[in-house]
């Protein structure tokens, strides 16, 4: 799972991070390992009292302990694609505003490129050579072709959805033209994938 | 049927909530699909805030790249960006008259077969969380009544997507139902486009299957949909249930 600091809000120590989110694997429990098992955001904005301590007693008291008064969870992921979660930390009470929380989401967008490839196969190779657009962040994931280009190019290649999109990506990147533009030629079945060009 | 009975049967499922397979992205293809049966549009589409300052299409009436593109013609301006911004709805208006205001958008509603748009808020209290999107073809005049109908549905299932919130319902609430809804969208998109590939039938079919296979199984279609796409669930079982016809023999991928 990734963890993240963010100086701002948070606490701002990576040990905080880590500690907590090793609370949560020891517990099995906590707004993280929720907001990925459920695929939403979870948000604790008060660990101190009320309904959130308890919601997460255990976890609420070892917060308090580090200095983490409120927890935001974000899932990293894109459909049913589950990458993580991006926990958030601040060192008191108190909701996320609408334009952090956009802010965290957008964040959330980009780690889970990053996770994503930090656990890629073959997709990368082509991100070496190229001059398409990598910009996730751009609404790309608000095209529905991009989605079933995804379904399609894992079912041609034999792979997980992560790296079908991955590939997608670089080709898209490397030929460039946009993702959404690729996502249509695949799914309007101009181009196929996993003709063993892919390398 | 009568209009009446169509009405209230339109109301009274947008409201049940309490099924096992309740799911928000079939709430709101629901939604569309009422809006189009009782009012005098053609098409329709709920779009939905993703929480980053854009409105997102949930769910549409059509699935034709055509009808679909003119959702994503609206980022920054157009009739739902306008009715999200306002709280207001935007009686329906014939395209002619923006021209100017849309550029891109007019020539597209036009060419995809529609003279008149309208966009009716969707919203919970005071807070509007995205818009309904009407496509009238012409010669049909739009009417104003369409606009307190469609707003009326529209309530109700924003009511039922958060589960009937009350006062205590927290803004956080809010926007995880939000985001789990874009996820859930994207998850039977994905689903939709493996199903598609692995049975060689088009998108709309596969789409077709999997709805019909949550429901004989009495499961929702967005737990469907992950198990597809992470081959938790064997894609032949899905397409069982599909009616298409096979457009080539699929064998093993690669």
């Amino acid at each position: 799972m990734a963890q993240a600091a963010a100086r701002r809000l948070l606490c701002s120590s990576d040990e905080v991070a880590r500690q907590l989110a090793e609370v949560q694997y020891t517990l099995g429990d906590g707004p993280g390992l929720h907001a990925f098992s459920i695929g939403a955001p979870v948000f604790a904005a008060d660990l101190t009292k009320g309904e959130d301590a308890r919601r997460w007693p255990v976890f609420a008291l070892r917060a308090l302990e580090t200095g983490a008064e409120a927890v935001f969870a974000f899932p990293l992921g894109i459909g049913a694609i589950a990458a993580g979660t991006l926990d958030l930390y601040r060192d008191s009470p108190g909701t996320l505003s609408e334009t952090e929380t956009a802010a965290a989401l957008l964040i959330a967008d980009a780690a889970t490129l990053g996770v994503l490839r930090l656990y890629a196969g073959r997709g990368e190779t082509e991100y070496i050579e190229g001059n398409g657009d990598m910009d996730w962040l751009g609404g790309e994931s608000d095209h529905d072709e991009v989605h079933q280009a995804t379904g399609m190019v894992m079912i041609q290649c034999d792979v997980g959805a992560e790296e079908a999109l991955l590939m997608l990506r670089a080709r898209a990147f490397a030929n460039g033209i946009s993702l959404p533009a690729l996502a249509r030629d695949v799914v309007e079945r101009r181009i196929l994938f996993g003709g063993g060009d892919e390398g | 049927m009568g209009r009446d009975q169509k009405l209230s049967d339109a109301f009274v499922g947008l409201a049940d909530t309490l099924g096992e397979n309740f799911d928000v992205v079939d709430l709101f293809e629901r939604l569309a699909a009422h809006c189009v049966a009782l009012s005098g549009a053609s098409a329709a589409g709920v779009m939905m805030s993703d929480g980053r300052g854009r409105l997102r299409v949930v769910a549409a009436s059509q699935e034709r790249a055509a009808f679909l593109d003119l959702f994503q013609l609206q980022i920054g301006k157009g009739p739902c960006v306008e009715c999200y911004g306002t709280g207001e709805p935007v009686i329906a208006v014939p395209v002619a008259t923006r021209e100017e205001q849309w550029p891109e958008l007019v020539p597209a509603v036009r060419e995809a077969g529609f003279g008149a748009i309208a966009a009716v808020p969707l919203r919970l209290h005071e807070n509007v969380i995205g818009a309904v999107n009407l496509f009238y073809a012409p010669p049909q005049p739009s009417t104003d009544e369409d606009v307190y109908l469609v707003q009326a549905l529209a309530d109700v299932a924003a009511m039922a997507m958060l589960r009937w919130p009350s006062p205590q319902t927290r803004p956080e609430d809010i926007i995880a139902r939000l985001q789990a809804t874009i996820t859930n969208k994207v998850a039977i998109e994905q689903a939709k486009g493996a199903l598609a590939q692995f049975g060689g039938i088009e998108i709309a079919e596969a789409g077709e299957a999997l709805r019909a296979y949550a429901q004989a199984r009495r499961t929702r279609i967005t737990d469907v949909a992950r198990a597809v796409v992470r081959r938790t669930l064997p894609l032949e079982e899905v397409l069982e249930y599909s009616t298409a016809t096979p457009r080539r023999v699929v064998g093993e991928s690669g």
